[in-house]
């Protein structure tokens, strides 16, 4: 695994450094730190990354203008900060956790663990996701998203007016993130179930949820039963 | 509301003043004859008088003839007793169709066989005199005591009721006094002020003005509570106008420092010229001296409020009001008594009133906005003092130095046992000077050092504090350096040795004190400006203990950044 840590403050982030040593192990491929945002966003310009430890405010600089560039690659992020009461905005950009400073080793690898396929999802307060479109980060709010659709290391998002968005995110990174009432239903969808109408059963076992709009997205055979135990038939 | 609670007053003022108007009969024969010399036989009433001098007073020394005709006829018989009141400034004798009626002091033909009479007397006419038609009323009259420069000497009466002017007049005079007693206690009160509580010019200027007008009160309507020896009478009239004087200078006075208005020294001679040219052009001493002085007064007093409008002064157009007020009431009065004794006491009485008055409401006004001022005052005292110590507990403070300790403790404990040393000694610091407006420099200094090695610890980074000239006698607002040193922190990136040096130097000349904070490294991007939330701390700190007499620059140098602050002296 690929760490980038951006921390301005030596001694934190060599703490973050040895910490994560200690609970990544093995795993751990490579530490990068930057003391500044700038040097930072250099660094993932350079090298693809898996996780980023982002300092919310380095020397003053306020890290949000930044986070919401940030959110729309395909790593995750988690914020370091001495800041909770920004934790409620950071998750609604997106990010995987908030870890309050100061921190200890159990904390720092409470959030590693979200990383964990089947993992408990974070903690589901993303409002928006940003999209990478010529250029420049524009903000979709999920409440218009219809679901979304994996297409290998992207996804697609559609939305209640039928326009499709491409994040960068993998399907898989994206479920972390998403509140409790978006579903997975098979291998490369995720539905808004509040825009369920109906779950179809064709012949030939083929099940299937249909959306308000009409949209048909197939169900998987294994997550059929868990589906209408939860949406209560 | 101010004035509502003054309406009242006033009214009470009118009345007591306009009981004057009640007129009872008296005859008073201004006419008169006078004549130097002294011959008993000019109190004959068939003698000719044809050639004597009709102006009625003399400005000589020695001894003199009056002559009146005065007519007895249906309204003298009113009187059950007819009597004159005499006013006279000599000693005299009366004689009434040439027999003797009564004597004030003795006549004498030198100062020392001269015994002075009283100013006011009271003579009984006989009733076998009183017949109807013209009578002859003689005075021989000798003011050996007058003063010998140029104020005349006159003599003259009322026929009357016997002695019922004079009740009126007391009466009159008691309720005059009730008035005067407000303004003694008003006076004493302003100066207890000035002493005890706050040392305000316009509160000094106002209390003298209140003993000033009590003593013209009194010194006005003496002559109606103590029959004094004439000779006096000018020592008195000399008092009314020295009050007068000090008066109209002191009014203005208080309007031009109460209004704040720019070139006092201009507006002060002038209207000291003003008074001096009328003190010249005027006898002082006679009632249209001190008359005229109360009128360059009220002019100078207007152009002041004039000008105080112009300048958009709080209550300037009140002042200006009360002052065009006061110019008509005096056009008014002036038209509607003619009385020798009373014109000039009424109309300065009335109009001082009023004008005191308004003073007073200018002084409440002013003591309102005082309050106000002081209480928000307390307001930013105590927001700064709420910011001193939230910079100190402050999230990025304090968790990103208690992650650092952790990091410490764990990785070195004998370095974080160091650390936590100087956090504890900053800590200290902080809460010994939280509810401080001013401290030692050399506490904040310690403060300054502490605040340096824990960022030592936590940068890793050699910060140095060099100082020099500090006098350890010095005050200064809390944590202003501390705040300083922190903008330099931030802004600075440490030299090839891993160091950031910064020097604390202290400038004392005639004039000012003067604090330079210099930061020696390569400093960041971005510049720290003048506007940040550090400098808003510093700014409202050196406002709250020196008003406007400072200065705060910051700027760069080739060597890194300069922060400096002078605090003028008189601050202080």
């Amino acid at each position: 695994m690929k760490l980038l840590i951006v921390e301005d403050e030596p001694v934190i982030a060599r703490r973050i450094r040895r910490l994560s040593g200690l609970i990544l192990g093995d795993r751990l491929e490579q530490v990068t730190v930057s003391n500044t945002l700038e040097s930072g966003l250099a660094h993932l310009e350079k090298d693809e990354i898996d996780l980023l430890l982002l300092d919310l405010n380095l020397n003053g600089a306020s890290g949000f203008d930044l986070l919401e560039t940030i959110v729309a690659r395909p790593f995750h992020t988690i914020i370091i900060s001495a800041y909770t009461d920004k934790a409620i905005r950071a998750f609604e950009y997106g990010v995987l956790d908030f870890v309050p400073k100061p921190f200890n080793q159990d904390r720092l690898a409470q959030a590693f663990g979200r990383l964990e396929p089947g993992s408990a999802p974070s903690n589901g307060q993303v409002r928006y996701l940003a999209v990478q479109k010529r250029g420049r980060h524009v903000l979709f709010d999920i409440q218009d998203l219809t679901y979304i659709k994996g297409a290998g290391v992207y996804s697609e998002l559609h939305f209640q007016d039928q326009s499709v968005e491409i994040h960068n995110k993998s399907l898989d990174a994206l479920a972390r993130l998403l509140p409790g009432h978006f579903d997975r239903i098979h291998k490369s969808y995720i539905v808004n179930s509040t825009l369920v109408r109906e779950l179809a059963v064709a012949s030939g076992g083929k099940y299937s949820a249909i959306l308000k709009d009409g949209t048909d997205l197939p169900i998987s055979r294994a997550r059929y039963r868990e589906l209408r135990k939860k949406w209560g038939d | 509301m101010a004035i509502r609670q003054v309406f009242p007053l006033i009214a009470w003022l009118l009345a007591a003043t306009s009981s004057l108007c009640a007129q009872h009969y008296l005859r008073y024969p201004y006419e008169r004859l006078i004549r130097m010399g002294d011959h008993r036989e000019w109190a004959a009433p068939g003698l000719d008088d044809r050639d004597w001098d009709k102006s009625g007073s003399t400005r000589e020394a020695g001894n003199f003839w009056v002559r009146f005709k005065v007519r007895c006829d249906s309204i003298t018989d009113t009187y059950s007793v007819p009597g004159m009141q005499v006013i006279s400034l000599g000693s005299y004798e009366a004689y009434w169709d040439g027999v003797l009626i009564g004597k004030n002091g003795v006549v004498g033909t030198t100062l020392k066989t001269e015994i002075p009479g009283t100013f006011l007397s009271w003579l009984p006419v006989p009733d076998s005199l009183t017949r109807h038609g013209v009578h002859t009323v003689a005075f021989r009259v000798s003011n050996h005591h007058a003063p010998h420069w140029g104020i005349s000497s006159w003599n003259l009466f009322y026929l009357e009721e016997y002695r019922l002017t004079q009740v009126g007049d007391l009466k009159l005079t008691a309720r005059i006094f009730v008035l005067a007693g407000i303004y003694l206690m008003a006076g004493l009160y302003y100066l207890f002020l000035y002493l005890f509580r706050k040392r305000e010019w316009v509160g000094l200027i106002f209390s003298g003005i209140c003993f000033l007008f009590f003593g013209l009160v009194a010194m006005e309507y003496l002559k109606f509570l103590y029959a004094y020896p004439y000779p006096f009478h000018y020592t008195r009239l000399m008092i009314i106008y020295g009050i007068t004087f000090l008066l109209a200078f002191l009014v203005p006075r208080f309007l031009l420092l109460y209004f704040d208005l720019p070139h006092k020294m201009i507006w002060s001679l002038v209207s000291t010229g003003v008074l001096v040219m009328i003190s010249l052009l005027f006898l002082p001493g006679t009632d249209s001296s001190s008359q005229f002085l109360a009128g360059g007064m009220w002019l100078i007093s207007l152009s002041i409020a004039f000008a105080a409008v112009i300048r958009k002064r709080p209550e300037s157009k009140l002042i200006l009001a009360v002052l065009i007020g006061i110019g008509a009431l005096n056009g008014l009065y002036h038209m509607a008594f003619r009385s020798l004794l009373f014109t000039y006491d009424i109309t300065v009485f009335v109009s001082f009133s009023i004008l005191v008055i308004a003073m007073m409401y200018l002084l409440a006004m002013r003591s309102r906005e005082q309050k106000r001022a002081y209480e928000s005052s307390l307001v930013l005292s105590s927001r700064l003092q709420n910011e001193l110590l939230r910079k100190h507990i402050q999230p990025h403070f304090i968790m990103n130095t208690l992650t650092s300790l952790m990091e410490w403790v764990e990785e070195s404990p004998n370095d974080s046992v160091r650390f936590i040393e100087a956090l504890s000694g900053e800590f200290e610091i902080f809460s010994a000077i939280a509810d401080k407006k001013l401290i030692p420099i050399e506490q904040e200094i310690r403060l300054c050092r502490y605040h340096l090695e824990i960022m030592k610890y936590r940068k890793e980074v050699d910060y140095q504090l060099e100082i020099t000239g500090i006098n350890p006698e010095e005050t200064i607002p809390p944590a202003i350096l501390h705040t300083l040193v922190e903008n330099g922190i931030m802004h600075s990136l440490p030299d090839k040795e891993n160091r950031i040096r910064m020097k604390l130097s202290f400038r004392q000349t005639d004039r000012s004190r003067c604090y330079e904070l210099k930061t020696l490294s390569l400093a960041r991007k971005k510049g720290n400006t003048a506007d940040g939330t550090g400098f808003r701390y510093i700014k409202s700190r050196l406002t709250e203990n020196y008003g406007d007499r400072w200065q705060l620059d910051a700027r760069p140098i080739p060597e890194g950044w300069v922060t400096t602050i002078t605090i003028d002296n008189a601050a202080q």
